[in-house]
């Protein structure tokens, strides 16, 4: 596991959540969620390096991001679709944003769509493949665990 | 002038907050347009009349390099102006794209840029037209 890429992806996380959803967020040396416990999404890139950003987050938590990047009181019933158009989105600027940090910046990286995750799904990544590196945003509401996976030695 | 945009977001949620970030620049903005991909967007061009395209670079069925990649190619839609909002700002294409004029904006972005590049956009485009 790579402690160096632990906070790379904790920095890059807390200020994309500050920026995309005006949300701060603390590290957490406690548990990790389990694979049950609320909503996940997957984003996969290609090039070097290949791999893929699990994000696994508390349904409470995923309410006041959606909230507050739709500009919306957190009362106000937001449609699940939505509330995972919000997550998604979120994962998708993340990796956009992690990707400069660990690879070379003249490096050309594909980034896939992103795409939630059954809790079969999430349960065999977490599993079976072996994670790069991992970290959790402690918010009000909740949390959000995020794992890195890196395909061969990077 | 009221300006009317098409935003081209595969995500509802981030074309929500562009479109609120648009209703609240004080600028002049007609209609505003949605669509989902760039397939979905070059068929909104083909039935409106749209000033300004802002468009992500990253979606399925049509990515947004390929929609403007069709927009050069039509001499109906070559000279909309465009707005590139993506996380994809080292891509090369994107880097010829911005020679040409093109504008980026990187995500995530603060509403005081969109407003500040959405008024630099229109000011180049109303001092062409005058």
């Amino acid at each position: 596991m790579s402690n160096k890429h632990s906070e790379i992806l904790f920095r890059v996380a807390s200020e994309t959540l500050e920026t995309l959803a005006f949300l701060f967020s603390m590290p957490s040396d406690g548990e990790m969620l389990s694979a049950d416990s609320g909503p996940a999404a997957s984003i996969s890139f290609s090039g070097s390096p290949t791999g893929r950003i699990i994000l696994l987050i508390s349904e409470n938590t995923l309410v006041q991001i959606a909230a507050n990047m739709l500009g919306v009181d957190e009362d106000e019933e937001i449609a699940v679709v939505k509330q995972h158009d919000a997550l998604k989105e979120f994962l998708n600027v993340l990796c956009g944003n992690l990707l400069p940090e660990l690879a070379d910046e003249k490096e050309t990286i594909s980034i896939g769509i992103p795409e939630m995750l059954s809790n079969d799904e999430l349960d065999r990544w977490l599993k079976e493949k072996s994670v790069d590196s991992k970290t959790t945003l402690c918010l009000d509401e909740g949390q959000a665990d995020l794992y890195l996976f890196i395909e061969g030695n990077y | 002038m009221a300006f009317n945009v098409l935003v081209v977001d595969d995500s509802s949620v981030m074309r929500a907050m562009i479109i609120k970030t648009l209703r609240m620049c004080e600028v002049d903005i007609g209609e505003i347009h949605q669509a989902g991909n760039g397939k979905e967007g070059l068929g909104t061009l083909q039935e409106n009349w749209i000033d300004l395209v802002i468009v992500d670079i990253n979606m399925p069925i049509m990515s947004g390099l390929e929609m403007i990649g069709q927009m050069e190619a039509d001499p109906l839609t070559e000279k909309i102006k465009i707005i590139i909002i993506s996380t994809e700002g080292n891509n090369p294409r994107v880097e010829g794209l911005k020679e040409k004029g093109v504008r980026f904006i990187h995500k995530p972005f603060t509403p005081e840029t969109i407003r500040d590049v959405i008024f630099d956009v229109m000011e180049t485009s109303n001092e062409q037209q005058t």
